[in-house]
């Protein structure tokens, strides 16, 4: 693909029909009420000079370049801030505006270095372009007066810099920040002539606010901010729209190259989720795709303490394959399963599971969504018939109240955050539940109303409370119930919810929230017009994890807020294909869509096209793999693209788990923890190279493409094929598009989805078939997909691990912006900056009773392991609750997690675990170090 | 072989999960969820150990609703 | 107003900063009135005192500070013991005072807008002092100087620093 870059029309869209009717240039245009008539020109194809104006923003009006002329309007107004009105009759181009235009451009340029050809933004800037634009060919200032020549650039951020001698003052860097990203990091500072861009009072950005969203470089119309990138490389000469591997936004971007080379990634305005904003991790941390320490070559060995030996693809797989046959013959066809990964693409997950389900002919096939997701999967599947969030990411434009239970957008959704803070901002009302003080609980221009800062555990008490007063108080939406919902269901749960012990006053022991925080809170929900539930693992990471996600889905029926847009129950999916892997049928009891392996309809469907008999019984999930492997029944697992030996909870547990196999295969693109523990190593592609498709929270299907060929020669859906091949059960794809052709053959929600519709259209959210051919933004509309809304009863059943007198304080576990995961490809990139170690936050009270100051290095020891890490003192955490996050593997935070999980989908149980902390003077491991 | 922890702490956590529902009920709500998401090399140690004194009576009992269920042959979910 | 008269000991404290953001709780989003008594208590809002007003008003340190430096009535440093504002507007311009900074930038060593390293001289520019006739101006502290050359400024500086170490002034 040539160098595409994106039309800018200079100001937002304004929706509705284009009723209003102008001429412009003695063009007739038909436009929407509220446009500008600078957007008008340039849906009528007149461009009209800018520099101010940008159609990602709010049109400004200080640069006095878009200058037009009005019949029967007195002066020159400007046309970004003039709205049109019917029957005008606009001239973009007389000698008079020409004139007005150059002289406003002869004063930019005078204050302006005049290096163009040496420049790095040379061909890719507004300023270059409107000088043209305007006929500029003189400057009749000179340079010796002054100007802003001589300002030192700031280069402190890893990955753009600001060179203040190259900015034209026109602000928009500025408004990007605020209006796009919600950060306010950019002001204007001094006035007149002195007024310069600032990161703050830091004076740089690095120390500044900024949180590298590259918004601001995205507006910036010279190379005053500019990608570093660009600077070393030079401009880009072609382009490949893909999506971002990362998170579960699922932003869509622009990679452009230089012949081979990534040069940047451009978020894209076409991108449904993301609509031209990215966030540090997409719109940077790419780098790591051609690390040095990535592996290209297949690998073997005979045990786990033999050196590895590169062998050829052929080898690698064909003993791969005969060992796996090999093991099944001696302990049985169960021996053996696989573990997905939510990292790759719909199409490689998808071979993978069926690799499982038909070669290796059982269902022992389980994804890492398993640690994170599963509970989402119950719950809404038994309320309200899927495993989907309700609503696609715009919908959170209309909601009034945003309630937001265990998840902090701003670090592990930030894109989506940046839409959220706008609707705050907008005077939308925010009740924040999470034990520690988030982000968006108080942040420039955003407060919550409500936070109800929970014991860690105490998730169903407190949902349960808030139920309890809409029930009592008589504010469920009888209507919508009546309608919506099976009522003998309800009237067990009305009866079981109005229950004393269901009470907030009952309820504040457990959840240590005041009554009267609970009462106001449920009231501000269930009185919304519109209510929307965002949650995250902060709900599913617990023992209740289920019963948690059941009882949001009961609070939002009863209020009635399912079913249109701005409302809804939406999980916030940690990686990028958290969604994706599981529609994909990576579960061990279900095929992709979400059915049941016994259900013997579906399962005929996959026997007769696939050509083997499939088992009817569930399969082992990961814990249970680990489990009976330690116990010796489960012998070999092929692993794709997961790092479970430092993902998962109970490492030690994990470790001896893997240790205990008789065969470990591992498709990665590092050598990662469980690497340590494998015979066989596939090496795999990044998301530069992958060609298939992600599916995000909203159940977007977004197309990854090919920006470069695979470093290790294949795609990883070959060698998963070509496994299978050797196993004896022949796979074989002329390429990706073929694979999702047999997910919507097999599978009815994606049935209407071809690599040729996305194409055209983009994305698509599923279902997508012959009911909705162009896919479903919002569920539930009307009627549930299970028919009815189904009521189920929540107790609350506490988690067995309590803090004790040995282990007085509870640990939960998070993530940060710039980090993602188990940091596998973040920490192989200038994020590091930001996030150079993990940290233990612990409140100033705790650490003073053990004699901790800030900085100091503490042991956190479980009942099941000790780990070390450096501890930050922080009133964020409530007296009684450790935090800290699990990004770099010498931190090891899950060495000390138990193996406590979900009761009904063994998702463990990462937010709870008792602890002690003590101070340490310097760490063991930098003593082991200095020795 | 007594029973392995993991299958004794799963079984009797989704008891208690369920024990809202009085016992009777609890028992076959147990049995449906072991049948639905269990593996039957999982199930089939636990109903080799129904014995195994750590298990909560609620489980006990889905066990033997759970054997006449396996023994019935039927492999549709609940 | 009350400015605090250039030389007054300014150190930054978390007490009196806390008490006028308490003081003003109750006017809900006035944040110039805050920044003029922090001003007052404290001679200048330094970064910490952004940071703290910014919390405090759920305004981004950033916002603040570009209203810090929009009004030049706040400083986002203590100034020295004595202020020089040198006039760059037009009729002063036009009578040398591009020199006359110049001469005081590399004479003081230091930037305009910034305190000398003994603390006894911040260097400011303005925009027209209404003292036209006389330009270039010059003022210092609160007194107005026309005609300043560089031998002028000169002995200002020394008349300044003299102050400054208690000296009798010449
Ligand atoms: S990178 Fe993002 S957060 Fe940082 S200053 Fe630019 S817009 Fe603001
Ligand atoms: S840095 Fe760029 S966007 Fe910001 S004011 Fe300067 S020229 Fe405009
Ligand atoms: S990490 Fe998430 S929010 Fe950031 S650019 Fe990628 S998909 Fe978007
Ligand atoms: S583009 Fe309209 S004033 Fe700048
Ligand atoms: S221009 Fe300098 S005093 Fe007026």
């Amino acid at each position: 693909m040539p160098l595409v870059k994106e039309r800018d029309l200079g100001t937002r869209a304004v929706s509705g029909s284009p009723s209003v009717e102008l001429e412009i240039d003695g063009m007739a245009v038909a436009v929407p009420e509220g446009t500008s008539v600078m957007r008008a020109a340039a849906l009528a194809g007149i461009g009209v000079p800018k520099l101010c104006a940008t159609d990602s923003l709010a049109a400004f009006g200080s640069c006095r370049l878009c200058l037009v002329e009005i019949e029967g309007v007195r002066g020159t107004p400007a046309s970004c801030t003039t709205p049109v009105a019917p029957g005008m009759k606009v001239s973009t181009q007389t000698p008079r505006l020409e004139r007005l235009r150059r002289n406003v451009m002869e004063l930019y340029i005078s204050d302006h270095p005049l290096d163009c050809l040496t420049c790095a933004a040379n061909g890719d800037c507004e300023l270059q372009d409107m000088a043209g634009a305007v006929g500029l060919r003189e400057v009749r200032y000179g340079q010796a007066g002054q100007s802003h020549l001589g300002e030192v650039k700031d280069t402190t951020n890893p990955y753009f810099a600001f060179d203040p001698a190259k900015c034209i003052v026109c602000s928009r860097c500025v408004r990007a920040c605020e209006e796009t990203q919600g950060t306010f990091a950019l002001t204007i500072t001094g006035r007149g002539f002195g007024s310069r861009v600032a990161p703050g009072p830091a004076g740089n950005f690095f120390d500044s606010e900024c949180v590298s969203c590259g918004a601001c470089v995205q507006a910036c119309p010279t190379d005053a901010l500019e990608e570093k990138s660009v600077i070393d490389m030079g401009v880009p000469d072609r382009s490949v729209l893909t999506t971002c591997a990362y998170c579960g936004v699922g932003c869509s971007f622009r990679a452009e190259l230089r012949g081979d080379e990534v040069v940047r990634m451009v978020p894209s305005k076409s991108g449904q989720a993301n609509e031209g904003h990215s966030c540090v991790k997409g719109r940077f941390a790419w780098g790591y795709a051609t690390h040095r320490e990535r592996v290209v070559k297949p690998m073997i060995r005979e045990a786990i303490t033999d050196p590895w030996r590169e062998v050829s693809w052929e080898e690698a797989i064909g003993y791969a394959g005969s060992r796996l046959r090999e093991i099944q013959a001696t302990y049985g066809v169960a021996s053996i399963g696989g573990i997905t990964s939510s990292r790759c693409t719909n199409e490689e997950v998808f071979v993978v599971q069926k690799m499982v389900r038909a070669a290796f002919g059982n269902n022992n096939v389980d994804t890492c969504a398993r640690v994170c997701h599963s509970p989402t999967g119950f719950g809404l599947s038994q309320t309200f018939g899927t495993s989907a969030g309700t609503q696609d990411f715009a919908s959170v434009a209309e909601a009034d109240v945003i309630m937001v239970v265990g998840a902090n957008p701003s670090e592990a959704h930030p894109v989506f955050a940046s839409r959220m803070k706008r609707r705050l901002r907008e005077g939308a009302r925010l009740v924040v539940v999470d034990p520690r003080r988030i982000d968006l609980v108080r942040a420039p221009h955003i407060e919550a109303s409500h936070h109800l800062q929970l014991q860690p555990g105490s998730n169903v008490a407190l949902i349960n409370a808030m139920a309890h007063v809409v029930v009592t108080e008589g504010l469920v939406d009888r209507d919508f119930v009546s309608e919506r919902c099976e009522m003998d269901d309800f009237a067990v749960w009305e009866k079981f919810i109005s229950t004393d012990i269901n009470s907030p006053e009952a309820t504040e022991p457990i959840t240590g929230v005041p009554a009267g925080e609970v009462r106001a809170a449920a009231r501000l929900y269930a009185g919304a017009p519109n209510a929307a539930i965002y949650y995250g693992l902060g709900v599913t990471e617990h023992s209740q994890g289920s019963t948690m996600v059941m009882g949001l889905a009961n609070l939002a029926m009863a209020t009635g807020n399912i079913g249109r847009v701005g409302v809804g129950v939406n999980p916030l999916r940690g990686q990028n294909n958290v969604q994706g892997s599981c529609d994909m049928g990576s579960f061990p009891h279900e095929f992709s869509g979400y059915r049941h392996v016994s259900d013997d309809t579906v399962r005929h469907v996959f026997e007769e096209l696939w050509g083997r008999t499939l088992d009817p019984e569930p399969g082992l999930r990961i814990p249970n793999m680990f489990d009976a492997a330690i116990e010796g029944t489960f012998r070999a697992l092929f692993v794709q693209g997961e790092d479970i030996a430092q993902s998962d909870p109970n490492v030690n547990h994990v470790k001896a788990a893997l240790e205990s196999l008789e065969l470990c295969i591992v498709q990665d693109l590092f050598l990662n923890e469980t690497a340590s523990f494998a015979h066989v190593f596939l090496p795999g592609t990044s998301f530069l190279e992958k060609d298939g498709t992600f599916t995000n929270a909203e159940r977007r299907i977004n197309r990854v493409r090919p920006v470069m060929a695979p470093r290790n020669g294949k795609q990883e859906w070959q060698v998963v094929c070509e496994l299978s091949s050797a196993m004896g059960y022949p796979m074989q794809y002329d390429n990706a598009s073929r694979i999702m052709d047999e997910i919507a053959a097999t599978t009815p929600t994606f049935a209407g989805v071809s690599f040729r519709k996305l194409d055209e259209l983009g994305s698509l959210q599923w279902p997508c078939n012959e009911a909705a051919p162009l896919g479903t933004p919002t569920m539930h509309v009307g009627t549930f997909v299970r028919g009815k809304g189904r009521f189920l009863e929540t107790p609350f059943v506490p988690t067995e691990e309590r803090a004790s007198r040995r282990y007085p304080l509870i640990l939960t576990t998070g993530r940060i912006l710039t980090q993602y995961n188990v940091g596998a490809q973040t920490r192989r990139t200038g994020n590091v900056a930001w996030h150079p170690e993990d940290v233990l936050e612990i409140h100033p009270h705790d650490a003073e009773d053990r004699g901790i100051s800030d900085g100091d290095w503490v042991t956190v020891t479980s009942r099941v392991g000790q780990t070390e890490l450096r501890c930050r003192l922080s009133p964020r955490v409530p007296v009684g609750v450790v935090y800290t996050t699990f990004h770099h593997p010498v931190s090891g935070a899950n060495v000390v997690t138990t193996e406590h999980s979900d009761w009904a989908t063994n998702c463990p149980e990462y937010k709870v675990t008792a602890v002690e902390v003590r101070a340490l003077r310097a760490p063991a491991s930098a003593l082991h170090r200095g020795a | 072989m007594p029973l392995r922890n993991d299958l004794v702490q799963m079984a009797n956590q989704i008891a208690a999960n369920f024990l809202h529902h009085g016992p009777e009920v609890a028992a076959s709500e147990v049995a449906a969820h072991l049948k639905r998401f269990w593996a039957p090399p999982m199930r089939a140690e636990l109903l080799a150990n129904l014995d195994d004194g750590r298990l909560d009576p609620i489980v006990v009992r889905a066990g033997e609703l759970l054997r006449e269920l396996e023994s019935a042959g039927s492999n549709s979910a609940s | 107003m009350s400015e605090v008269a250039p030389g007054t000991s300014s150190e930054f404290s978390e007490e009196r900063v806390r008490a006028v953001l308490d003081a003003h709780r109750s006017e809900r989003g006035g944040l110039l009135p805050v920044l003029h008594d922090i001003q007052g208590e404290l001679g200048c809002i330094d970064e910490r005192a952004v940071a703290m007003v910014a919390c405090d008003l759920n305004l981004s340190q950033a916002e603040v500070f570009g209203v810090v430096s929009f009004y030049p009535d706040f400083r986002a440093s203590p100034s020295g013991a004595s202020v020089i504002r040198i006039c760059r507007a037009e009729a002063c311009q036009s009578m040398g005072a591009e020199a006359l900074a110049r001469h005081a930038t590399e004479s003081l060593g230091v930037g305009l807008g910034d305190t000398t390293a003994d603390g006894s001289i911040t260097l400011e520019q303005v925009f027209c002092l209404g003292n036209c006739a006389l330009s270039p101006a010059v003022m210092v502290n609160e007194k107005l100087v026309g005609r300043v050359d560089s031998e002028r400024f000169d002995a200002l500086v020394a008349r300044a620093r003299a102050r400054a170490s208690g000296e009798p002034q010449p």
